[in-house]
C-alpha cells in the first residue's frame, strides 16, 4: 500500500511537497523569525538581490524569510477551517443522507443550493458577525467548505448504503463498530482523502482573498494572503513581493492536489503495482510451427466475407497483443450464423470489428467485404455508405445503448436521413411503420417518447427497429437477450426469425447460450481465445468434436441433464491475450491433449461437409473414443 | 379496468405500458412543484439567517458599532435603529414586513435606503459576472470537447499531459493573482487596456478575463472528461454503428450530455465568479456589490451588509434554479427524479 | 435444520409508490435439501432471500427455523441466527470488499474469540474445501477470476458453520465453463455437511438440475410448487408452461413465444390472477374467462405438496406447438 502510493508522480511530488510545507511550518519561525522581522525602511521596497532573494517590502522585511516564517499561520489555518469543515461536513452529510426519503431529498437540494454560496461571501459576513480576524476567517472559510464535504459525505453515505458487500458483511455477522472500520471507511477514504486535500487548497486561496479584503489576518501577524496584498500593492516597484507570495499559494494548492491523489490511490488495491491479477510469466504468446487452416470456400453472392480478421491492442513498448486471431467466416443471404464462446473469446470484438467499430488503439487486419465492398479499398464515404445502409448491429444492453437525451424519434430516423437521403416526414413515416414491424403497439407515441419510458424489452425492440430502417442485408446481434428475462427474450427471437424469414436479412446472432443459439442458427462457429476452434450445423451441435464445445455442452444443465450425474467442470480458465499458450490455445485445460498440442496450433480442418474442427485430438483417426468421454450433455434422460 | 378483458394481442405482441396506472399528474407539474417548494424553502431559511446576522453579534450591538468611544445614548440609538431593543418576535414581525414592502433600512454611513445602494451596484457587478459566466460556458464547452475529440482513446499522449499540467496551474491560481499579472502585462506593459475604472468595454476586459481564467482551467478539464466518457457510453457506440457524420455525433449525442454535467459543475463556477468579482474590483477599482460589501463590513454598516447578503444570496438561489430547469430540459430522466 | 416461510410479505415505499415485492409466500425447506425458487427478473424471489437473512423487514407472516419462529427482525439478525442460515450472493465480485484480502474476508466471518493461529487454520481448511489453493488466502478480490471469487463467497459462508444457505443466482454472474464446476461443488457440500439450501435462480435449467422440489414466482407470489421431476414433466400452471417452453433448448425446434407482453408494475398489479393479462390460457385468448380479471386464484391453493394458483389449471397441461 505504501510501495504503491510511492511507485505514482503525483503521490511522490505531493509528499516530497507536503514533507516541505511541514518542515518549514515547524521549524522555520524559530530559524529564521528574527531575520523575517528584522524591520529596515530605508532598504524598503527593493528587488531581488544576493541578501535579499525576493527583495523587500515596505518596511524593508526580507520577503524570501517572511515567506518561510508565515507558512505556518497560513497553514494553521487552512488546516483549522479543513478540520471544522470535515467536522460540520461530514455527520451533517452523513445524517441528511440517513434521514426518511421524502426528508431526505428537501434536504438534500437545500445541500446542494448551499454549495453554491460562495465560501468567500459566507467567510464575509462571519468577518461582518464577529470581529474581522484569524478566528473569524478560520471559522467562515470552515463553514463555507463544509457544504461540499457534507455533498460528499452524503453521496458516499448513500452510494456505500447498497453495495452488497455490506450486506455479506453483515449476513456474516461483522458488528457495526467493525463495519464502519474495516468496510465502510477504507472504502470511501481516497473520496476522503481528496475532499480533504481540495479544501486545504480552497482553503489556503481563500483566504488570501479575505487578507486582500482587509477581513483576515491582521497585522502584525502575517500569512501569504496578507504578503500577497502587500505585495500587489507596490506590483510596479517589486513585482516579486507579490509574485512570491502568489506562487507559493499556487504551488502549495498544486502540492495538496497532488498528494490527495496520490493518497486515494494508495488506498485502492486495484491499482496496487503488480497487482495485475494473473501472472504472465506462465506461457509465451508465440505460435509454434506455422499451420493453415483449410481453405474457405466462399459462398456465391456472400452478403457477408472475413479473411483473417485480427484484431490487436497494443501491450507495453512496442508489442501488439492480438485478441482476434485470424477469424474467417462468410455469410449467405438470409442465413443465420451463430457465434458462441464465453467473455474473453473474442465473439464480440468480431462484431465490432466487422461493423468497423474497433477504437484506437486497437487494429483491425484481414479482408472484410459486405454486399461485395471489399471495406478496406474504398475511401472512407464509400465505407459509410456501405455499412450505414448494409449492415446494422443490435447490441447486448438495451438499457444503455439508447441515448437517454435524444426522443425515439430522432435516433430512429438519423440514419436513414444520412444514408437514404429522406425528408423528415418521410423518415418518421418509415420509423412508424418499423415500429410495428417488430410489434410495438401505437408507434406514433413511442416516437414521442425518451428510452426511459420504456421497458427493457421495448427498448430493445426499438433498437432492432433502427436497425431494419436501412433495409439491410446482414443483422449482427450481439448477445441481444442476455440482458433481458426468458419469456422476452423469447418474443425477441420470434422477432428476429419473422424479420429474417420476411426481408431476407441474413443474421449474425453472438450469445454464450448453445441453447438459443442451436434453436435460432442455421450455422454455429465456435471460439476459444481469439480464434474459431470448430465449425457445425446448429442441428448439430451436440455432435460436436472439440473437446471445448463438448465441455460447454456439459458444463451447464440444460433441460435434459441427468439430474444424477455431475456436470463437466473444466479446469482453470480462459487464457487472457499476454498468455496465451503456444500450440492449441485449449490444451492446458484439455483432459484429451496430447503432447503436439503443446507444440503445434491445430488448423481448421473439414472434416465432413459442413463440419470444421480445430483439434489434433478430433481430427487423428483414434479421435471418437476419445473425444466420447469428455461430454455427457448428449444422452437425454427425457424430462 | 374492466377494459382489460376486451384487449386482445393477436400476435406476439406487448400491450402497451402494461397495465401501469395512467399518471396523475404530467411530471413537469411534479418537478416544478417540487423545484418551487424547495426554493421557497431555502428562501425562507436565507431571509432568516440575514435577520439574525445582528443578533447573532456578540455583545450589545450598540457596544460594538459604536465603539467604546461613544456614549451610551448613541449606542441605545444603533440599537433602536437595528431594532435590536424590542422583543424578538416583534423584530421578526418587522422585518419580514418590511422586507415585503421592499424596505431593506438605510445605510448608517450615508443614510441612503439600501435598496438606492443595491440599485447602484448592482449592474455593474452583474455585468463582470454575467460576462465572465458567458466567456467561461463559450469557451470550455466548446474546448473541452474539441479536447475530448482530440484526446479520445488515448490518442496525442503529449496533448493530455501538457493541457492536464497547465489546467492545474492554473486552476490553483488565485484571482488576486491572475487580476494583477494581467493589470500588469496588458495595462502597464502593453497599455492595451486601463488599469482599472469603471467606464466602457475596454474597462471590462481584465476583469472578466481575471475572474474567468481560473473557472475556465476547472470547466475545461471536467467537460474533456465527460466528452471521453460520452464517447466510451453504449449509446455513442450505437450511432456510430450507424455511420452517422461527426457533427451530427458530437452534436446530438455527446453535448447533451456534456452540457448536462457543465451545468451541474457551472452553478458552483458561478459562485466562484460572484466571489472572484469582490476580489477584482477592488484591484481594477471599480465600483460593484464586491466593494460595497467590503466597505461596509469594514465600517460595520449593518443594513447594508444584510441587503448585500439577502440580494447575492436570492441571486445564487435563482441561479441554481435555471440550472436545474435547463438540466432538466436536456435530460429527461431529471423530471421524473 | 428446515426453513419454513409462512405467508410471508415484503413490503418497500409507502402510498403511491409501495411495491408489496413478496406477497403471502409460503415456502417449506426440509432439512438436507435443495428448494428452487424461479421466477424473472423483479418477481421479488432476490427479496424473499434479503427477508430471510434479515436484511429487508418482514410485512407480515412467519420465518420459521426448525419450528422455531425466528421472524422478529431481533431473532434475524443475532448471532445464534447467523450461524445458522447464511447466503451466497449473486455477483461475488460485489459481494466481495475489494480493499480486504481474501484470509481477512475468512477470518472476519469465523466466530468471535478464536485465536489468531486457530482461525488462520480455519481459514485455510475453508479454502481449501472450496478447492482453492492456500495462496489465495493472501489475494485481493480483484485478483480472481469470477469462478474463484464465487467460491471464496461461499468459504465465506460456509466459515460461519451454517446449516441452512440461501443460494441468490450464484452462478449468473459466472461464465458458462465455470457454472459447472461451482454447481458441482454446492452439490459435494452439501452431500458432506448435510447442508440445506433455498436455491434462487432465473435459470430453469439449473434449478431444475439442482432442486428437489421448484416453487415458481411471478410478481410477488408463488404460482406452483411442485417436486421438480413433476414440475417439468407436468406443469399444471400457465406461467410455468411458459416459462419452460420460453427456455431456449439443444436438439429441440423453437416454439414460439408463449407468454406476450412484459411484467406489469409491480405497484399496480392487475386485478383477480396476476397473469391474466398474458396467459395463453386467460381472458385475451378465453374472453369467456372473465373469472380470472375478478377473482384471485391465489385463494383457491391449498398447503398441499402439489400446488397451482390457477383457476384452470388442470386444463393448461396442453403440448407446446412447434414454429
Amino acid at each position: 500500500m505504501i510501495k504503491s502510493f510511492f511507485r505514482n508522480a503525483n503521490g511522490i511530488a505531493g509528499s516530497i511537497g507536503v514533507l516541505l510545507i511541514a518542515a518549514v511550518s515547524i521549524f522555520a519561525p524559530s530559524i529564521w523569525g528574527k531575520k523575517a522581522h528584522t524591520i529596515n525602511v530605508v532598504n524598503g521596497d527593493k528587488g531581488p538581490s544576493g541578501a535579499h532573494w525576493l527583495g523587500t517590502d515596505r518596511l524593508g522585511h526580507d520577503i524570501f524569510y517572511q515567506l518561510l516564517v508565515s507558512t505556518r499561520l497560513t497553514m494553521e489555518m487552512a488546516l483549522g477551517a479543513t478540520g471544522i469543515a470535515i467536522l460540520v461536513g461530514i455527520p451533517l452529510g452523513a445524517g441528511a443522507a440517513l434521514l426518511p426519503e421524502r426528508v431526505r431529498m428537501i434536504a438534500l437540494r437545500a445541500l446542494d443550493t448551499l454549495i453554491a454560496f460562495p465560501g468567500l461571501l459566507i467567510a464575509i459576513v462571519f468577518a461582518a458577525v464577529l470581529d474581522p480576524g484569524k478566528f473569524s476567517a478560520v471559522l467562515g472559510v470552515g463553514i463555507g467548505l463544509s457544504f461540499s464535504f457534507a455533498r460528499v459525505a452524503s453521496s458516499l453515505t448513500l452510494a456505500i448504503r447498497d453495495r452488497e458487500f455490506i450486506s455479506a458483511a453483515r449476513v456474516v455477522g461483522v458488528g457495526r463498530t467493525r463495519l464502519m472500520v474495516r468496510h465502510v471507511l477504507p472504502n470511501i477514504a481516497d473520496s476522503l482523502a481528496i475532499a480533504t486535500t481540495v479544501s486545504i487548497a480552497a482553503a489556503i486561496v481563500t483566504m488570501a482573498g479575505l487578507s486582500f479584503l482587509g477581513l483576515g489576518v491582521q497585522l502584525p501577524s502575517v500569512d501569504w494572503g496578507r504578503m500577497l496584498t502587500t505585495g500587489v500593492q507596490s506590483f510596479y516597484l517589486t513585482p516579486f513581493a507579490a509574485l512570491g507570495p502568489g506562487i507559493a499559494i499556487a504551488l502549495a494548492a498544486l502540492v495538496f492536489g497532488f498528494f490527495g491523489e496520490g493518497l486515494a490511490r494508495a488506498a485502492n488495491p486495484v491499482l496496487w503495482p503488480g497487482s495485475g491479477g494473473d501472472d504472465d510469466s506462465a506461457t509465451a504468446t508465440a505460435d509454434g510451427p506455422p499451420t493453415v487452416d483449410d481453405p474457405y470456400e466462399p459462398v456465391e453472392d456472400g452478403v457477408l466475407d472475413v479473411r483473417d480478421l485480427t484484431v490487436s491492442f497494443p501491450s507495453g513498448r512496442k508489442r501488439r497483443q492480438q485478441v482476434v486471431r485470424g477469424v474467417s467466416l462468410d455469410l449467405a443471404p438470409g442465413e443465420t450464423l451463430g457465434i458462441v464462446g464465453e467473455s474473453g473469446s473474442g465473439k464480440s470484438l468480431t462484431a465490432l470489428a466487422i461493423a468497423q467499430l474497433v477504437a484506437h488503439p486497437g487494429v483491425v487486419e484481414g479482408r472484410i467485404t459486405v454486399n461485395g465492398t471489399e471495406l478496406q479499398r474504398v475511401p472512407l464515404k464509400e465505407v459509410d455508405r456501405t455499412l450505414g445502409t448494409s449492415l446494422a448491429v443490435v447490441f447486448q444492453d438495451p438499457m444503455s445503448s439508447l441515448n437517454p437525451a435524444v426522443k425515439i424519434r430522432n435516433q430512429l430516423i438519423e440514419g436513414v436521413r444520412r444514408h437514404r437521403g429522406l425528408s423528415r416526414a418521410e423518415a418518421v413515416l418509415a420509423a412508424r411503420r418499423r415500429l410495428g414491424e417488430v410489434n410495438l403497439p401505437t408507434p406514433e407515441r413511442q416516437l414521442e417518447r425518451y428510452p426511459h419510458e420504456l421497458s427493457g424489452g421495448q427498448r430493445q425492440r426499438v433498437l432492432i427497429a433502427m436497425g431494419l430502417m436501412n433495409e439491410p442485408n446482414v443483422l449482427i446481434a450481439d448477445e441481444p437477450t442476455t440482458a433481458l428475462d426468458v419469456t422476452v427474450q423469447a418474443q425477441i427471437m420470434d422477432l428476429l426469425a419473422g424479420i429474417n424469414a420476411e426481408h431476407n436479412t441474413a443474421v449474425v446472432l453472438i450469445s454464450h447460450n448453445l441453447g438459443l443459439i442451436s434453436q435460432n442458427c442455421d450455422r454455429v462457429l465456435v471460439m476459444y481465445a481469439g480464434r474459431v476452434v470448430e465449425e457445425v450445423a446448429a442441428d448439430r451441435l451436440t455432435e460436436a468434436e472439440h473437446p471445448y464445445t463438448r465441455a460447454l455442452l456439459g458444463a451447464v444443465p440444460d433441460m435434459a441433464h441427468s439430474r444424477e450425474q455431475p456436470l463437466v467442470s473444466i479446469p482453470g480458465q480462459m487464457p487472457d491475450a499476454r498468455s496465451t499458450p503456444v500450440g492449441c490455445a485449449y490444451h492446458p485445460r484439455c483432459p484429451l491433449a496430447v503432447p503436439r498440442c503443446a507444440e503445434q496450433r491445430p488448423p481448421l480442418q473439414l472434416n465432413a461437409v459442413g463440419h470444421r474442427v480445430a483439434c489434433w485430438v478430433a481430427n487423428s483417426d483414434e479421435a471418437p473414443a476419445g473425444a466420447a468421454t469428455v461430454g455427457t450433455a448428449t444422452s437425454g434422460d427425457g424430462a | 379496468m374492466s377494459a382489460m378483458t376486451e384487449v386482445s394481442y393477436s400476435d406476439g405482441a406487448a400491450p402497451s405500458e402494461p397495465l401501469r396506472a395512467p399518471r396523475a399528474t404530467n411530471p413537469w407539474v411534479a418537478f416544478v412543484r417540487r423545484r418551487i417548494i424547495s426554493v421557497v424553502v431555502i428562501l425562507l431559511l436565507l431571509a432568516t439567517v440575514t435577520f439574525s446576522l445582528v443578533r447573532l453579534i456578540p455583545g450589545d450591538p450598540g457596544v460594538i458599532i459604536g465603539g467604546t468611544a461613544s456614549t451610551r445614548a448613541e449606542q441605545m440609538a444603533i440599537d433602536h435603529r437595528l431594532g435590536v431593543d424590542r422583543p424578538f418576535l416583534t423584530q421578526y414581525w418587522t422585518y419580514w414586513s418590511n422586507l415585503l414592502h421592499g424596505d431593506l433600512g438605510r445605510s448608517f454611513v450615508t443614510n441612503d435606503p439600501v435598496t438606492t445602494i443595491l440599485k447602484q451596484n448592482a449592474g455593474a457587478s452583474l455585468q463582470v459576472a454575467g460576462l465572465a459566466l458567458l466567456l467561461v460556458l463559450a469557451v470550455s464547452i466548446p474546448g473541452g470537447i474539441a479536447l475530448g475529440a482530440l484526446t479520445r482513446d488515448r490518442r496525442h499522449r503529449h496533448v493530455e499531459n501538457w493541457f492536464t499540467g497547465i489546467a492545474s496551474v492554473v486552476g490553483a491560481m488565485p484571482e488576486l493573482l491572475v487580476a494583477t499579472l494581467l493589470a500588469y502585462a496588458f495595462a502597464l506593459q502593453l497599455k492595451v487596456f486601463p488599469v482599472g475604472g469603471t467606464g466602457g468595454i475596454n474597462f471590462l476586459v481584465l476583469p472578466v478575463l481575471a475572474i474567468s481564467l481560473r473557472p475556465i482551467a476547472i470547466l475545461l478539464r471536467l467537460v474533456r472528461v465527460e466528452t471521453l466518457s460520452a464517447l466510451a457510453t453504449d449509446y455513442v457506440r450505437t450511432a456510430r454503428s450507424k455511420r452517422l457524420p461527426a457533427r451530427t455525433l458530437y452534436l446530438r449525442h455527446v453535448l447533451p450530455n456534456v452540457v448536462t454535467a457543465a451545468l451541474t459543475i457551472g452553478g458552483l463556477l458561478f459562485a466562484d465568479l460572484i466571489a472572484g468579482t469582490v476580489i477584482v474590483e477592488t484591484i481594477f477599482a471599480r465600483r460593484g456589490l464586491g466593494t460595497t460589501l467590503v466597505n461596509a463590513v469594514l465600517s460595520r454598516d449593518y443594513p447594508v451588509i444584510q441587503g448585500m447578503v439577502l440580494v447575492l444570496g436570492v441571486a445564487v438561489v435563482f441561479a441554481n434554479a435555471i440550472v436545474d430547469f435547463l438540466l432538466a430540459s436536456l435530460d429527461p430522466r431529471q423530471v421524473s427524479r | 435444520m428446515s426453513l419454513q416461510l409462512r405467508q410471508l410479505s415484503v413490503r418497500y415505499g409507502r402510498g403511491r409508490n409501495a411495491i408489496t415485492a413478496v406477497d403471502h409466500v409460503d415456502i417449506d425447506v426440509p432439512k438436507g435439501t435443495t428448494v428452487g425458487l424461479v421466477g424473472e427478473s423483479g418477481c421479488g424471489k432476490s427479496t424473499v432471500a434479503r427477508a430471510v437473512i434479515g436484511l429487508v423487514p418482514v410485512a407480515g407472516g412467519q420465518i420459521l427455523l426448525d419450528g422455531k419462529d425466528v421472524t422478529s427482525d431481533r431473532a434475524r439478525n443475532s448471532n445464534v441466527f447467523r450461524r445458522s442460515v447464511q447466503m451466497v450472493f449473486q455477483d461475488p465480485y460485489s459481494s466481495l470488499n475489494p480493499r480486504m484480502s481474501i484470509g481477512s474476508a475468512l477470518k472476519e466471518a469465523l466466530a468471535h474469540g478464536r485465536a489468531a493461529e486457530e482461525s488462520r487454520r480455519t481459514a485455510a481448511e475453508m479454502i481449501e474445501l472450496v478447492g482453492l489453493p492456500q495462496s489465495a488466502l493472501k489475494r485481493y478480490p480483484h485478483q480472481l477470476s469470477g469462478g474463484q471469487r464465487q467460491r471464496v463467497a461461499i468459504a465465506r459462508a460456509l466459515a460461519v458453520g451454517p446449516d441452512v444457505i440461501v443460494l441468490d443466482e450464484v452462478t449468473s454472474a459466472l461464465d458458462v465453463s465455470v457454472q459447472g464446476s461451482v454447481l458441482n461443488l454446492l452439490r459435494t457440500l452439501q452431500r458432506d455437511l448435510g447442508l440445506t439450501y433455498l436455491f434462487i435462480s432465473h435459470d430453469l435449467s439449473t434449478v431444475r438440475y439442482m432442486s428437489d422440489v421448484v416453487a415458481v414466482m411471478y410478481l410477488g407470489r408463488i404460482v406452483e410448487t411442485t417436486p421438480t421431476l413433476e414440475l417439468f414433466a407436468a406443469p399444471q400452471h400457465p406461467y410455468t408452461v411458459g416459462l419452460i417452453e420460453s427456455v431456449p433448448r439443444l436438439n429441440h425446434p423453437r416454439v414460439r413465444a408463449p407468454l406476450v407482453g412484459d411484467l406489469p408494475d409491480p405497484r399496480n398489479p392487475p386485478p383477480g390472477c396476476r397473469l391474466s393479462p398474458r396467459c395463453p390460457v386467460g381472458p385475451i385468448h378465453r374472453p369467456d374467462r372473465k373469472i380470472c380479471t375478478t377473482e384471485d386464484p391465489q385463494a383457491i391453493t391449498e398447503l398441499t405438496v402439489h400446488r397451482t394458483a390457477c383457476h384452470f389449471a388442470a386444463r393448461t397441461a396442453q403440448p407446446s406447438v412447434p414454429v
